[in-house]
């Protein structure tokens, strides 16, 4: 079953050259940049970018109140006015069987907390994963995950990619590992130690699975199902082992683009850097499928004015003086947000097109409203992706009458490529934005 | 719980019909009104049940109604009351018929394997290889195990998927190389930091900072104020802990793993100073601290930031205006670095800074200073004054750090030549069978199977043909070893078949012995728990309890301290929500949260090593505190950094374990309280009563801080809410007495706001829901003691047995559970006690009972 290999390239690169069983690097496809365009005929190429606001969005600066295409803008979506058709706000969807909290940030992309994962029938698998199965073994990476750090960002609660398995993937946080992941070129010496540990791991695996075969004969029947997972997984590495010997040898894409030195050190300055990533990552095909999380940050914010911790004033409790601050924040993710959109629809992929035009990017959080924990109507925002944008849609916040935010998530499915009937608890998909 | 059989033991079947008949006369009467057709609370629905106890669903739920009835919590206090012999009689028919099911050869479809999880693992590598592991973990990047209840080593949720296995490969290769990789012997090491190899800038040459890049010059933008005047020294003047540590980059960390000297010439400056202590936040008062920080460049920067592998080499008090030599031996890993910190420095030394200069220095060009610190354009003019010419608050005055390899004596050191059965460096490719034997029977805990290690000894060629490099094909082979189940996976319930592949030795001895130490180590057995397997006699009472005695008494029981206070009172929570680096100052400048996290563990392990009580976990009149806990506490003369058991003033808030700091904040979220949280966690983990999650599709109250309610009015108006009662009644009111601490368990009489000034009042007198009122926790803890202490010990057992077994419980396991419950009470309620009870039950022992089935094996 193909998946995120990402974790692969992640490990090899933080470890570096001490490792002495190494797991082998995903090579690229190389070729000349830009060389995503398809043979006649073929299928356009379909991307998409998440993008998870972990501490909610204050929901008083960014639902307008009037709907349909005349919405009034507010606070937050100001920046965004330039691309109001572009994109599509939408109110009263949320995850029905995700509890208030936290919990909720993880199950945005699935609809199912990790802790229910066991009692679905396709665990909490989120969707930009079923879209990288999909992809399989088509980009570098199947997906890539990027997060911009900071204490909270450890957090499984705070991860927005999970596998079949209900594995979180980790993300990738450092903007010099990212950048060197997609674009630096791996050296002869490296890649030969690669094959190397390739060649003792694939003889690993196959005295471990003789082990196996012979300590499954001391268990007990009740047991056997517990050590099919060691089989299963035994299987799926040994499948993407041999996968990934195949981008070994090609050439990682050639880009003009320097990341700052030294790095910058405040968040103001450092996210717009993760946006250019991610947009570099779409550009050079190197992966066609990114998940971003926000939640917070390392080091100073760079804003005048604020002074307090973010997670302290999300809990503002309508007090004046930490509203301004969140706000402060907030307004700023919506401005480099709306930069972000402005550069994709300037940057021009295969037969001159916007990359806009083929990027469906989701923003929002998994969270309400932060202030009481409240999962229920979730502040979410699509754009790009050539879709039918330019309007506010509400949906009913009856119990009764409700629309699946994973409604949305199959829609995004179906722009991607991937014929399903369902996704989640959706009950159909949002015909509305085609 | 012990229950009485009554006339009904003996039935025949017109007297179960008889029985039958009256339960469901009882359950029509009593329970169906809220619990039926019509309203199904708690998701619970007694109508429909019926009495096949052979389903596990159905004979927990019966035995869930049993406890409730025994305790009084049902029926409600509001709805007419059965006589006590209706409630005997029914408890004590179903108590009967459970048993007969118990009896009753069941197949048992749970699964007893279980993997190790990622701290076992990590304790498991340690002793196995000899490992110093305080700064070397291979379980960094494992996926997080899943929590089941608090419970992370649960072999139904401790799933082995692809990406954990390629972990698997790559922890079992780190670890061998830790041992293995290793040169000549290392020679002597030593590095100087200086003020000149201090990194004091952070610009580029050229760019708005880069006058500040001369290193004679004066203080830094990113640093909030670190000095270099003449090259003399550096003044280190800020605290916080995101921002820049003192560090070298030049400094590029040590060569080789091993112990290391580090001498740091330093002293305290200004602690004493004109400034008004309100400014900066710092205690005149209080010893200008220093604090050694060893970190790995290569996951996160040494520099500033979060840096997961940060760890604390030690603290010092400095001495004023005088510089001294402060020496601490630490243990290293290869490449790591070290930084210096000033911990009880001012937090926002910017904000702080300006304030100081307004008001003492107006002879600084503010301007100027001003536009340095808010890092927006480049100051027109290079000021007359500096912001460091004039300063005169608390600072660390640096002069030099001396990092310096300690003596080696033997080499290689012992663990490789216990690896690798040498004297020397060089390894003998001759004793290679002898050391995969050897290596290979330890990691799998038990004696081997004659012709096991063949496949691994084959491997070995295979890789010697293939590059001839011997000691790299050796390693590849111990990594196979452990990667294999026979290392990865624990025996988490007796067996009942009997296995194939062994002839004169008892594998369910073994899998005991590893239960065991699992339990009490989180870690392998040692060579004294093999013995009493191989001897075929640890299944008996006596030698398990004597030998969990021994194993309690050995350092490696500190993982029980830990990881079952993890497990138990969810204290895995604690660092989840970092508290408000500025509201809750001292938890970041003081350390405090490990500090709370070893108070609740020394607790727990003065009540298990002295069997003590359990009733003490509920309420005390000690606890263990260090100085900074005690400040924090607000309880006076107590100085230092090291533990002692402190008995508590007369009539103190604190004693217990709702008293612990640690269980206070990990029940808050670092900013606000929750009274709900907080009552849960009583419910759950001290009553034993964990009450159903809310329904989803409820809107959770939204907090208003602006004073005009409390927190209890509004939840009050929740109570009103029928469906949100039934459970509230409950939460609320030990979550209330619990108000009378902030979220980082300091006591309060008022809510704040973000200023510290006094807002509303805390009201903690309530009502429980059994009828007592209290008027705090004090009033609470002794109503507990009183009155809910079996309950405690049962739900404590329960925790516990779970624990042991590493899985759920099952119906099977109730016996198991009463027996530990009616030994201990019997005892005398002993934590030792109970623990000794849960090793020898049948639980966790299981069919091992016999000792002609070993005879005849």
């Amino acid at each position: 079953m193909p998946e995120s290999s990402f974790q692969f390239d992640r490990r090899q690169f933080i470890r570096g050259a001490g490792a002495a069983i190494a797991l082998p690097f995903l090579e690229s496809v190389g070729g000349p940049l830009l060389n995503a365009a398809q043979p006649n005929g073929a299928k356009p190429i379909s991307r998409m970018v998440c993008v998870g606001l972990n501490f909610g969005v204050f929901p008083d600066y960014f639902f307008p109140e009037t709907t349909g295409a005349a919405f009034e803008t507010t606070e937050y979506l100001k920046p965004l006015e330039p691309h109001r058709n572009e994109y599509t706000l939408f109110s009263n969807l949320d995850h029905g069987s995700v509890a208030n909290g936290h919990e909720g940030c993880h199950a945005l992309l699935s609809g199912v907390e990790s802790k229910h994962a066991k009692s679905h029938p396709g665990g909490n698998i989120t969707m930009d994963q079923i879209a990288s199965e999909h992809i399989g073994n088509a980009t570098r990476f199947p997906s890539v995950q990027y997060d911009i750090g900071g204490e909270n960002s450890i957090q499984s609660w705070s991860r927005l990619s999970w596998t079949r398995n209900g594995i979180a993937i980790p993300p990738l946080f450092n903007l010099q590992k990212i950048f060197d992941t997609l674009f630096l070129e791996t050296s002869a010496s490296q890649k030969r130690r690669i094959a190397r540990s390739h060649q003792l791991n694939t003889s690993i695996l196959d005295v471990v699975h003789d082990a196996a075969n012979d300590y499954k004969k001391r268990l007990n029947p009740s047991d056997l199902s517990k050590l099919d997972e060691y089989f299963t997984s035994i299987r799926e590495i040994e499948l993407r082992l041999a996968k990934s010997s195949d981008w070994l040898e090609r050439a990682k894409p050639y880009i003009d683009y320097k990341l700052p030195d030294p790095l910058p050190y405040t968040f103001v300055e450092k996210l717009p850097l993760y946006y250019d990533l991610i947009r570099l990552t779409l550009m050079t095909d190197s992966s066609r499928i990114a998940t971003f999380g926000i939640t917070d940050w390392d080091g100073p914010i760079g804003i005048e004015g604020v002074t307090q911790g973010y997670h302290t004033i999300t809990h503002h409790g309508r007090e004046e003086a930490r509203l301004t601050q969140l706000k402060l924040v907030e307004a700023f993710l919506f401005q480099s947000f709306a930069d972000f959109i402005s550069d994709l629809k300037e940057t021009k992929v295969e037969h001159d097109a916007s990359l806009l035009d083929s990027t469906t990017v989701l923003m929002g959080s998994g969270m309400g409203n932060a202030s009481n924990h409240s999962n229920r109507n979730l502040p979410l925002l699509l754009a790009g992706g050539g879709l039918k944008h330019g309007q506010h849609r509400s949906y009913s916040k009856y119990n009764d009458n409700k629309t699946p935010a994973c409604n949305l998530l199959l829609s995004m499915l179906h722009r991607f490529g991937v014929e399903r009937d369902q996704f989640g608890d959706s009950d159909g998909s949002l015909s509305e934005l085609i | 719980m012990a229950l009485l059989l009554g006339p009904l033991a003996r039935a025949n079947d017109q007297l179960l019909h008889d029985a039958n008949a009256l339960a469901t006369e009882f359950v029509a009467e009593h329970c169906v009104k809220c619990h039926g057709p019509d309203k199904q609370k708690s998701d619970l629905r007694f109508d429909t049940l019926g009495f096949d106890f052979q389903d596990e669903d159905v004979a927990w739920q019966w035995l869930d109604a049993i406890d409730m009835l025994t305790i009084g919590d049902m029926p409600p206090k509001e709805e007419t009351q059965p006589s006590a012999e209706a409630v005997d009689a029914l408890t004590a028919w179903l108590d009967q018929r459970m048993q007969s099911v118990r009896k009753a050869p069941r197949e048992n479809t749970t699964p007893r394997l279980r993997r190790m999880n990622s701290y076992e693992y990590h304790y498991t590598i340690r002793d196995l290889l000899g490992i110093n592991i305080e700064s070397f973990n291979p379980t960094a990047s494992f996926p997080r195990d899943d929590r089941h209840h608090g419970f992370n080593n649960l072999g139904e949720h401790l799933v082995l998927s692809n990406y954990l296995f390629e972990q698997y490969l790559q922890a079992a290769a780190e670890s061998i190389d830790k041992v293995a990789d290793i040169t000549a012997k290392p020679q002597p090491f030593a590095v100087t930091i200086e003020p000149d190899n201090v990194q004091v800038t952070f610009g580029t040459p050229g760019d708005h900072n880069a006058h500040l890049e001369n290193p004679y010059y004066h203080h830094k933008a990113f640093d909030y104020y670190m000095v270099n005047v003449g090259g003399q020294f550096i003044d280190m003047g800020h605290g916080d802990r995101k921002l820049q540590r003192l560090h070298s980059p030049q400094f590029e960390g040590v060569p080789a793993t091993g112990y290391y000297d580090i001498t740091v010439k330093a002293e305290a400056v200004g602690r004493i100073n004109p400034y008004d202590p309100e400014i900066l936040g710092v205690d005149p008062e209080e010893p200008i601290q220093m604090r050694i920080i060893a970190n790995n460049p290569a996951v996160g920067d040494t520099a500033y930031g979060y840096n997961v592998s940060n760890r604390i080499l030690a603290n010092f008090d400095l001495r004023d205006d005088r510089p001294k030599n402060y020496r601490v031996r630490v243990w290293l890993d290869k490449g790591y670095t070290v930084a210096l910190r000033y911990p009880n420095g001012p937090q926002k030394f910017i904000a702080e800074g300006r304030k100081i200069l307004d008001r003492y220095h107006p002879e600084t060009k503010v301007s100027n200073y001003r536009d340095e610190f808010s890092l927006e354009a480049p100051p027109g003019e290079v000021p007359e004054k500096w912001f460091s010419e004039v300063y005169q608050g608390p600072r660390i005055r640096f002069y030099s750090m001396k990092i310096e390899r300690a003596p080696v004596r033997r080499w290689p050191p012992a663990n490789y030549r216990s690896l690798f059965k040498t004297k020397t460096a060089k390894i003998d490719p001759d004793k290679v069978p002898q050391i995969i034997e050897s290596f290979t029977q330890k990691a799998f805990r038990r004696p081997l199977v004659p012709g096991e290690t063949d496949r691994y000894e084959e491997l070995y060629a295979q890789l010697v043909s293939k590059n001839d490099d011997p000691k790299e094909a050796l390693k590849g082979t111990l990594s196979a070893i452990l990667s294999s189940p026979d290392f990865l996976y624990i025996q988490s319930t007796p067996a009942v078949a009997s296995p194939v592949g062994y002839s004169d030795i008892d594998p369910e001895q073994y899998a005991l012995a590893s239960r065991l130490s699992y339990f009490l180590w989180s870690s392998m057995p040692d060579q004294k728990l093999l013995n009493a397997a191989r001897r075929g006699n640890l299944h008996r009472e006596d030698v398990i309890k004597q030998q969990t005695k021994r194993m309690l008494k050995d350092a490696k029981s500190d993982a029980f301290a830990r990881h079952f206070t993890d497990s138990w009172l969810e204290l895995h929570k604690l660092g989840t929500a970092p508290p408000d680096a500025k509201k809750f100052k001292n938890y970041s400048v003081r350390n405090l949260e490990p500090q709370m996290r070893q108070e609740t563990q020394l607790f727990l392990q003065y009540i298990l090593n002295q069997n003590r009580d359990v009733a003490e976990f509920i309420d005390s009149d000690y606890t263990f505190l260090t100085e900074d806990l005690a400040k924090h506490y607000g309880i006076p003369d107590i100085e230092g950094s090291d533990f002692r058991r402190v008995t508590l003033p007369e009539n103190s808030i604190r004693g217990g374990l709702m008293g612990h700091a640690s269980i206070l904040t990990a029940t808050a979220n670092g900013i606000e309280t929750s009274p709900v949280v907080r009552g849960v966690w009583v419910l759950e983990n001290i009553l034993g009563t964990p009450p159903s999650p809310p329904p989803p599709n409820i809107d959770p109250i939204e907090p208003d801080t602006r004073g005009a309610s409390t927190i209890r009015e509004r939840l009050i108006k929740h109570q009103n809410v029928a469906t949100c009662a039934d459970c509230h009644v409950k939460i609320d009111p030990p979550g209330f007495a619990l108000e009378a601490f902030n979220p980082v368990g300091e006591f309060r009489s008022f809510y704040q706001d973000d200023r510290g000034k006094n807002t509303l009042e805390i009201d903690t007198r309530v009502t429980l829901h059994s009828g007592e009122s209290v008027a705090d926790l004090r009033e609470l803890r002794t109503t507990l003691r009183q009155t809910r202490k079996d309950q405690f010990l049962l739900g404590l057992s329960r925790k516990a047995l779970t624990y042991a077994l590493g899985r759920e419980l099952l119906l099977s396991d109730r016996s198991s559970l009463d027996h530990i419950v009616e030994e201990t009470t019997n005892a005398g309620y002993g934590f030792q006690d109970l623990i000794l009870e849960v090793v020898s039950s049948k639980s966790f022992i299981g069919e091992l009972n016999s000792p002609t089935l070993i005879a005849d094996r």
